[in-house]
């Protein structure tokens, strides 16, 4: 309970995160139906008490839908923002720790990358891949790795002049363990928040692409490409885009809540 | 002050040579033969082998690239394949109505969240200030795929207040700019609150009250002429960003500028208008990126010194 009064925000998004984790991991037991289940008889029924967000074009479930896509924001999310930590973390500390020639070549390849702005290097990649999740995860892991090199490399050069460093240095240790044993540790906190703000910036790129067709295709029930299905019926059924759109509009707010608290502790 | 844009503009070598070579490479993506891929498996050999030589497809890939760049240097940006026209006419007849829907989410943004963010710093810690918190959270986080669809659905068809799509009458333009200057106005909101509190604790207002300014002079003259050169910075830069949120907006309300061009382009597996699109939207984003910057600059002596 003090956890929850001091940082109710924090709680806040954690518990709407948590209940969607669960949703994601337990979907069969969450979803009523089976999300691919067509019945063209009931295809557009408004919200009922059987099925309590109405049916799709299909026939289909919305609510079983919904559960399953939380699935695919979550998969996408984690993977796309450890894959982007890992290679602009790499990339960001090789170049403030080694310097030179490398820390040259490294940010110049970031600035070629940040030209692009932001869903525009993912949509051409697409463009060009075609639509799928693998192709999907690969866009996605390509372009959102940026921010973390510019953090990564701006925490080494700062931690570079503190007198850890020196005396690590004079004990004789080497870039490597100088990277992992101490630039690191102490650049973990403010790495966290960026990917925090980072996690709900792809579960956003993800639905966008797929509502553009671009990202998970059908039958898969992606949140994105099920607003962009029921973008032509919101006058008669307009629960297709109101109730994915929710969800997703609470996992990213959910996450933004915990990025501002993280944010707001490690300032402190 | 030339020295430095000097230095700024060598900056973008970079970045303008990452996105044309990028641009270029996009047709060597597509898995398999793109020729293939654009024209249908269908299609006549004599057709395809056609295709592959106006694209300059059966040229050794530095051949390509050379010849890409020296057209681009004329403005030659290739022909759409579904139009005949030449794609560099296709775009350029498109931006009017992405700069209009882009200045147009600025201006909303900027109308909505700077007294915003005056009026919450100016409360602090007022139901008024908590209120614009929230709002501003909420702004961050709905996504423009979803805000767009629920403003069409409660301000076109329930209230029949403005058009649901397309680019007509004057109406035409408030709900795309609502939707793509949502996100910037929460955070306009927020940098604005921020940046009013910051200069309120500065020493020169204290020395404007001690001259006998009035509290409305003080806030007016001071506190608001130095917190508003940050957010105009975001502003500018937030503009470039737009242009790529317009992708999506534009979809969502039928607008028809080039992000709309660009979604249509890969529909129809139009390729040189896809680099086309994607070529104009980033250079124009660097571009204004550059422009701020160094407008910035103008403003603030202490940018250049410090940089």
């Amino acid at each position: 309970m003090r956890f929850v009064k001091a940082h109710p925000g924090m709680a806040a998004g954690l518990a709407i995160l948590g209940l969607m984790a669960l949703m994601a991991v337990a979907a069969p037991v969450f979803a009523p139906y089976s999300p691919y289940a067509q019945d063209l008889l009931y295809a557009l029924e408004p919200p009922s008490a059987g099925h309590p967000m109405g049916r799709d074009l299909l026939g289909r479930d919305v609510l079983s839908r919904v559960v399953y896509g939380t699935r695919i924001s979550f998969t996408v999310g984690f993977i796309v923002i450890g894959m982007n930590a890992l290679i602009g973390v790499a990339a960001g500390c090789a170049a403030g720790a080694y310097g030179g020639r490398a820390d040259f070549f490294l940010m110049r390849v970031t600035e070629m990358a940040q030209a692009f702005p932001g869903l525009l290097l993912a949509i051409a990649i697409m463009a060009a891949l075609g639509p799928g999740f693998g192709n999907l995860l690969l866009a996605l892991c390509l372009t959102g790795w940026t921010g973390f090199a510019r953090l990564a490399r701006a925490q080494v050069l700062s931690l570079r002049e503190r007198e850890f460093v020196a005396a690590a240095l004079a004990c004789g240790a080497g870039k490597g363990r100088l990277i992992f044993m101490h630039y690191l540790p102490n650049a973990a906190a403010p790495l966290l928040v960026e990917a925090a703000f980072g996690l709900a910036a792809v579960i956003v790129a993800e639905a966008g692409l797929s509502f553009l067709g671009l990202g998970v295709q059908p039958p898969e029930a992606s949140w994105g490409a099920m607003i962009n299905e029921g973008r032509g019926f919101l006058l008669f059924a307009p629960h297709l885009a109101v109730f994915p759109g929710l969800c997703l509009f609470l996992l990213v707010l959910a996450v933004t809540l915990v990025g501002e608290e993280l944010r707001d502790i490690v300032k402190r | 002050m030339r020295r430095y844009l000097l230095k700024r503009a060598l900056g973008l070598v970079f970045p303008v040579f990452g996105v044309v070579t990028l641009v270029f490479l996009m047709i060597h993506l597509i898995p398999g033969d793109p020729v293939e891929t654009m024209m249908g498996e269908s299609a006549r050999a004599a057709d395809k082998q056609e295709m592959r030589h106006a694209l300059g497809l059966d040229r050794p890939l530095p051949e390509q690239y050379v010849a890409y760049i020296a057209g681009l240097a004329r403005g030659d940006m290739g022909i759409s394949l579904r139009t005949h026209e030449p794609v560099f006419l296709e775009i350029v007849s498109r931006w009017p109505a992405t700069i209009s829907l882009a200045l147009a989410a600025l201006l909303i943004a900027a109308v909505v969240a700077i007294p915003m963010g005056v009026l919450a710093a100016a409360r602090r810690g007022s139901a008024l200030d908590k209120g614009s918190l929230v709002i501003s959270l909420v702004g961050v986080a709905v996504p423009n795929i979803w805000l767009g669809p629920m403003l069409i659905i409660a301000f076109s068809l329930w209230l029949g207040w403005f058009p649901v799509s397309g680019r007509g009458e004057p109406l035409s333009i408030v709900l795309p700019a609502v939707t793509l200057g949502a996100g910037m106005a929460a955070l306009l909101a927020r940098l604005t609150r921020s940046s009013v509190l910051e200069a309120a604790g500065e020493e020169y207002m204290k020395a404007a009250r001690a001259r006998g300014l009035s509290e409305r002079q003080v806030w007016m003259r001071h506190a608001l002429a130095n917190a508003l050169l940050p957010v105009a910075t975001v502003m500018g830069l937030q503009l470039g960003a737009l242009l790529s949120g317009a992708v999506i907006t534009e979809t969502i309300f039928a607008w028809p500028g080039v992000g709309r061009l660009l979604i249509d382009a890969i529909e129809s597996r139009d390729y040189p208008l896809v680099q086309g699109c994607v070529l104009n939207i980033a250079l124009c984003y660097v571009a204004v990126n550059f422009a701020v910057d160094a407008l910035y600059a103008v403003l603030d002596p202490r940018i250049r010194v410090e940089r």
